[in-house]
């Protein structure tokens, strides 16, 4: 969350002229996330405690952004745990 | 020229036309995909009712995320949610706001570099439509 705030701030002042597209570039590299592709249980019993926790509904391009994980392979953990009933039905997937 | 307004349904190309409400971008990630030449991708997500169509078509034109996207220039997805992923970071200061519905204004911009956009989530009322009928 931290990581995605600071970048944001750098991305407003790329925005408002504040920073070159050169520069820009370098800051991205450095805040540049590498997705997991691999399922792994201490990630789904991440996303239960999340849904548990909160009453978002959350679609598969959030999870992702949330436990870097692959977008596909969150949207087939998300579909998986709604059959299974741990979390409640949405439409969002 | 087709339009997509359910899910599964995506679009690639070179440069996209935007109409959206709000823009939610990301923190950029390193490209997995060995068929895109661009080192970082920029994730983003547009809320609100949002619709996305093709301006400018890939060179070659063959897809590079997802075989079953659209290509073809006027191909576009509109619906509640839309998630995709650009080469270039998005400038939002080439975007107008002007009117968009009979009730919102929206912005509408281009983007450039790859475009990879798909439907996350269609209309509320196509989607208590198809719950209702299946």
């Amino acid at each position: 969350m931290k990581t995605s705030l600071d970048y944001n701030g750098y991305y407003i002042a790329y925005l408002l002229d504040q920073l070159s597209e050169e520069e820009f570039n370098m800051i991205a590299e450095t805040y540049a996330i590498t997705l997991e592709t691999e399922e792994s249980e201490e990630t789904i019993e991440k996303i239960k405690i999340l849904f548990k926790i909160s009453r978002e509904n959350f679609s598969p391009s959030d999870i992702s952004t949330i436990f870097r994980i692959d977008e596909e392979m969150a949207g087939k953990i998300l579909a998986n745990l709604k059959d299974m009933k741990h979390i409640e039905g949405s439409e969002d997937f | 020229m087709t339009l997509a307004y359910i899910p599964p349904a995506s679009i690639e190309c070179d440069e996209a036309s935007i109409k959206t409400r709000r823009i939610v971008t990301r923190p950029p990630q390193r490209n997995q995909n060995s068929r895109l030449k661009r080192p970082l991708i920029y994730p983003f997500k547009l809320d609100l009712n949002s619709e996305a169509y093709v301006k400018k078509e890939l060179k070659p034109k063959e897809p590079i995320f997802d075989s079953k996207s659209m290509l073809n220039v006027g191909d576009g997805i509109i619906g509640a949610i839309i998630s995709g992923l650009s080469g270039l970071p998005i400038r939002k200061n080439r975007a107008t706001v002007k009117k968009g519905s009979g009730t919102h204004k929206a912005s509408f911009l281009d983007i450039e570099g790859f475009v990879y956009v798909k439907l996350e989530k269609a209309f509320r009322g196509i989607e208590a439509k198809r719950y209702l009928t299946s």
